[in-house]
Formats: structure tokens, C-alpha cells, sequence
């Protein structure tokens, strides 16, 4: 398939990373709930960094980030730079990754939710009213878990458009 | 180019809604009759009750701008509003925000305030043509200018990031505020129409260099539950005399 066929589908997995942030918890649930979505469009931006046909680049990520933050409303760019620096990340160590572990990439993907929640909480002065600040393990923890369940599903669309 | 962007994100929240609004329709259509009868019992009772409590109102407004009038006060009172329904909430928790279905093709403008039946839900801070976000009360970068029914003492309510939680702080420690009262909208400056439930002081506690006290204070508005907000439009002038 041609590398547009790629980007198509990765534009169309990020849209779905989108919707599956947008979505909100039912009303009668406990707020705490919020804290376990994973960050479902950092991982696919860090899946689709990663295939080494390089359907989606730092800018294609920071475009992403834009989207994420008006829906998250955060400050114009927050999540597009750390999108943008994901990918860049992942890009550079791409081959590297490919050959790693299931759980080594888990804790990649740990490692990067980490820190992009690091920087939102210290943006978003969030230290001054979470005095533990070990809510944004919770995210970390979770996009890890999801981190498999993201690869097999990716991985299975990449096959079915014939896509490296 | 905000405006811009959230114009394009604005559908992905009503796409995310989707299957909520499925289940509301299909739980519509497959009540019993038993209970639409009771719903609609309950709603009989409740029409009753808040009719009765409106020709208390006609007549307190009238006797209220008849006083004014003599005291020459411009108090204002909201008039005009728009019923807008949520349809998403920010997915980050540590801002408190809200998507409604109404944007300014509908009148909907930056600073409006919002309630729902129980109280003041927070003001618009972001309006698309067909979208706006509200900011609540609660978050923790959100102040309202308040006043307690029982005494008129003025103070700030300021957002802790918890839906279930205000605060107003720096009250001197001999202020006159206690457990179990009722909090509205100061009106102070202009943003907020005046009267509008905000909270119940919950507690009352004195900061360490016992000078100052903190009130906690429970917000009135069901700000996690409720589905349909009430934007104020616009505030009316009283009748000149």
C-alpha cells in the first residue's frame, strides 16, 4: 500500500484516540474514575512513531496535540509540544524499540505518560492544590496496561491495509 | 485560531455523547407505563408546588421593585435564558469544565453565567458557533464573588479542583459565618447576577496562626450530575419608575 494509505490510517486511529478522550465517564460514577484513562493518543502516537514506515512524524503529532488541547482545554500547545516531542523521541530510538519486549515497551510507555503528566501538573500549577501529586502515576499506570491492547490492535489494522 | 481548532473539536464531544444519548432514548421508549405514570405523578406534584411558589414570587418582585423603586436601588434581576444540555466534559480531571449544545448562533457569549435548578454552575469561557464551555464554580482556578443570606458578610468562593468543595478564605477569625449557611451570588462585579445559591457552609476552620478561619463550603449545584444548565443571557434593567 502507498505511505498515504498509512498516514490515512493513522489520522484515522489518532480521530479514534481523540473520540476515546472525549468521551466522558457516566454521571452517577466517582470522579477518581477520570484519573484512569489512558492517554490514548500519546500511545498512538507513540505506536505509529515507532512502524517504520513512519506514517505520522513530529509535526503530524504536534497537529494531534493542538486537538487535544483545545479538547482538553489546556494552553494552546502544551500537548502538541509534548506530542510533537514523543514522537520525536520515539522516532529517533525507533528501530531499537521495534526489538524490544512487550514489557519493556509497557515501561516506555510509562516513562512517557510520566513525564508529559509531570509537565501538565507543574503547568497547570497543580502542585499547589494536590499536595501528593502521585495522581499522575495513576495515568501512567494505566496507558502502560493499555500499551498491549494498543499494539494488537494497531498492529492488527497494519496488517489488514498491508502497512510495515 | 482557538476558536478556530475548538470549532473542528467540537463534534468529537457530540460523537463521544452519542451512546449516552442512545441508552436516554431507548430507556424512554421501553418505561413501563407504571413508571412514566409515577414520573408523570411526580411531576403533576412538582408543577404544583413550584406554581404555587411563582405567585409568591410575582407578588415578592412586585412589592421588592416597589421598594426599590422608593429607595431609588438598580438592582437588576436575570431575565432571559437559553436551556442548553451538556454534551461532554474536559477529559482532563484537573480542569473542571464543561461542552454545551449551545454556541453563539444561539447567544451564547464569553462571561454569561450558568445555573441549574439547584444553584450556580460556573460561567462561559469559551463559545464556538455551535459549542461553549463552561468553567465551574469548583475548579480550581475559578473565584465567585458571594455573600452569606443570613448577614450579607461579603467574601470570595474560590474553586479547590474538587467537585465537591469551595472555599472562602481569609474570613477574620471573629467572622460571623457558620455551619448551615446559605451562600448566593454577591453580584459584586457584574459577571454573576446577584441571589443565586452557590453553597452550604460545611465547616468552619481556623488556619494555624488562628487570626484567619477558612469556610468550607458545599456547592448548591448538582456540578457532576446535571444534564441541562440554564444560561443566562442576558440580565434585565427594572422598570424605570
Amino acid at each position: 500500500m502507498s505511505p498515504w494509505g498509512g498516514r490515512w490510517l493513522a489520522w484515522i486511529t489518532l480521530l479514534a484516540a481523540l473520540l476515546l478522550s472525549a468521551g466522558r465517564l457516566p454521571m452517577d460514577w466517582p470522579d477518581w474514575l477520570a484519573w484512569l484513562r489512558p492517554a490514548w493518543v500519546l500511545l498512538a502516537v507513540c505506536f505509529w512513531a515507532m512502524a517504520s514506515s513512519r506514517p505520522l512524524g513530529p509535526f503530524g503529532a504536534w497537529i494531534a496535540g493542538l486537538g487535544f488541547d483545545a479538547m482538553a482545554a489546556a494552553p494552546l500547545g502544551l500537548n502538541a509540544a509534548l506530542f510533537a516531542f514523543a514522537a520525536y523521541s520515539v522516532a529517533q530510538f525507533s528501530q531499537r524499540l521495534r526489538m524490544y519486549t512487550l514489557a519493556q515497551q509497557c515501561v516506555l510507555a510509562f516513562v512517557l505518560v510520566l513525564v508529559c503528566e509531570a509537565v501538565r501538573h507543574v503547568v497547570h500549577g497543580l502542585p499547589a492544590i494536590e499536595p501528593s501529586g502521585l495522581l499522575m502515576l495513576v495515568p501512567a499506570l494505566t496507558s502502560a496496561a493499555a500499551w498491549p491492547l494498543i499494539r494488537i490492535a494497531l498492529r492488527g489494522l497494519c496488517r489488514r491495509f498491508r502497512i510495515e | 485560531m482557538r476558536g478556530f481548532i475548538d470549532n473542528i473539536v467540537a463534534p468529537l464531544f457530540v460523537i463521544a455523547e452519542l451512546p449516552y444519548m442512545a441508552a436516554a432514548v431507548v430507556g424512554e421508549t421501553v418505561a413501563s407505563r407504571t413508571a412514566l405514570l409515577e414520573k408523570i405523578g411526580q411531576l403533576e406534584q412538582s408543577n404544583l408546588a413550584l406554581s404555587h411558589q411563582a405567585q409568591q414570587f410575582l407578588a415578592l418582585q412586585a412589592e421588592n421593585n416597589h421598594l426599590r423603586r422608593l429607595l431609588g436601588s438598580d438592582a437588576r434581576m436575570a431575565s432571559a435564558v437559553l436551556i442548553a444540555e451538556v454534551v461532554g466534559v474536559t477529559p482532563n480531571p484537573a480542569v473542571h469544565q464543561l461542552v454545551i449544545d449551545k454556541g453563539t448562533e444561539d447567544g451564547v457569549r464569553v462571561g454569561q453565567a450558568v445555573v441549574d435548578a439547584a444553584g450556580l454552575i460556573g460561567q462561559i469561557v469559551d463559545a464556538t458557533s455551535f459549542s461553549a464551555r463552561v468553567l465551574l464554580i469548583t475548579d480550581a482556578s475559578h473565584a465567585v464573588p458571594v455573600e452569606v443570606v443570613r448577614n450579607n458578610l461579603r467574601s470570595i468562593a474560590g474553586g479547590t479542583g474538587r467537585l465537591d468543595g469551595l472555599l472562602l478564605e481569609g474570613l477574620p477569625i471573629t467572622t460571623d459565618i457558620r455551619r448551615g449557611d446559605r451562600i448566593v451570588t454577591s453580584g459584586l462585579g457584574g459577571r454573576f447576577p446577584r441571589g443565586f445559591p452557590v453553597g452550604t457552609v460545611e465547616s468552619v476552620v481556623p488556619d494555624a496562626s488562628r487570626i484567619v478561619a477558612v469556610a468550607n463550603v458545599t456547592p448548591s449545584a448538582l456540578l457532576d450530575r446535571t444534564r441541562h444548565l440554564l444560561v443566562i443571557l442576558s440580565v434585565a434593567e427594572p422598570e424605570p419608575p
